[in-house]
């Protein structure tokens, strides 16, 4: 029992730390449309759709919440409740959409339609915030850079459950030796 | 973890059957608002300024110019150029600088700085510019 709470809190960890790791990047890289100002990979999402596969959707919730608030910790308390509002429309149509269409939604249409949700929570989030509806004029630009950041992270993300070995997230015995660490990358699923 | 679902994601391809759906609903939602945009395009002769959602200033379109807008404090913001017909921002004092990527000549075009909560835009003369709130 120990054990496993131990492991949860290890996997939530964890996969918080890339998402900041991802969310401090993505600061670094040249926006994603040269013409459009502010539009981002998403990279962190990554993590968060990964997560409600591999973790669930509770851990997945955690883990969005923690790196919002942690990220505007380190960047700019501005963009708090942008990252927020946007994440967790995200969060609840991608655990939808993974509930009730996978597999018959690709990872892929998943995350599309998660990064498009995310920019249209975003661009309504700004337009009432400096009051002016004009800015919806952006959305089209915005829909294209999703639509290519939604493609990149599923693909990153369909890599990632494809060749991670599923023994990391369901095993919840600590490994004790080197040997053991061993087995949980060897054995097939 | 539903571990059945990941294994049978394990084995399927990178795109399935039912992502067409959103992919074409994606392309239709596009494709409209880019319809919308470029025909609210036109000319205008007035560039207005909003400092944290309250009119600012009006500035000619037609006249080349340095503007300094400021908050209400008395602090520099950004420093507004027209020059030839086009509007950008120069000098913003703003964590990101993103609002001084954009050039706007054309109603209802806009720079947005939301750090500063400084909206500049050209006003044409259908009057697009419906303020919320």
């Amino acid at each position: 029992m120990r054990n496993k709470v131990l492991l949860r809190i290890a996997r939530i960890s964890m996969f918080t730390a890339v998402a900041l790791i991802m969310h401090y990047l993505e600061n670094l890289l040249p926006p994603l449309l040269a013409f459009a100002p502010g539009s981002k990979m998403g990279l962190s999402n990554v993590v968060t759709l990964a997560a409600i596969i591999l973790l669930g959707y509770f851990d997945a919730f955690v883990i969005l919440i923690i790196r919002c608030f942690l990220a505007s910790l380190f960047g700019n308390v501005f963009g708090l409740v942008y990252s927020l509002g946007g994440g967790i429309c995200a969060f609840i149509v991608m655990s939808l959409l993974y509930r009730f269409t996978s597999p018959k939604v690709s990872l892929i249409g998943i995350s599309v339609a998660g990064a498009v949700v995310h920019n249209i929570i975003q661009t309504i989030i700004a337009a009432s915030i400096v009051q002016q509806i004009n800015i919806i004029l952006i959305l089209p630009l915005m829909l294209v850079a999703s639509i290519i950041a939604g493609v990149f992270v599923g693909l990153v993300v369909y890599f990632l459950v494809k060749n991670l070995p599923l023994n990391l997230f369901t095993d919840n015995a600590v490994p004790s030796s080197e040997a053991d660490i061993d087995k949980i990358f060897k054995e097939k699923d | 973890m539903d571990t059945q679902k990941v294994k049978k994601i394990k084995l399927s391809r990178p795109f399935a059957l039912l992502d067409i759906p959103i992919f074409a609903l994606l392309a239709i939602a596009v494709i409209t608002f880019m319809v919308i945009s470029l025909n609210t395009k036109e000319e205008g002769d007035v560039v207005r300024v909003y400092v944290e959602n309250e009119f600012y200033s009006d500035y000619d379109l037609n006249e080349n110019g340095h503007y300094n807008i400021n908050n209400n404090k008395g602090n520099l913001l950004m420093v507004l150029v027209i020059e030839d017909k086009v509007v950008h921002v120069e000098n913003s004092a703003c964590p990101d600088h993103l609002c001084e990527i954009s050039d706007i000549k054309f109603a209802p075009e806009q720079i947005i700085c939301l750090p500063n909560n400084v909206i500049i835009s050209i006003i044409g003369d259908s009057n697009f510019d419906i303020i919320v709130g």
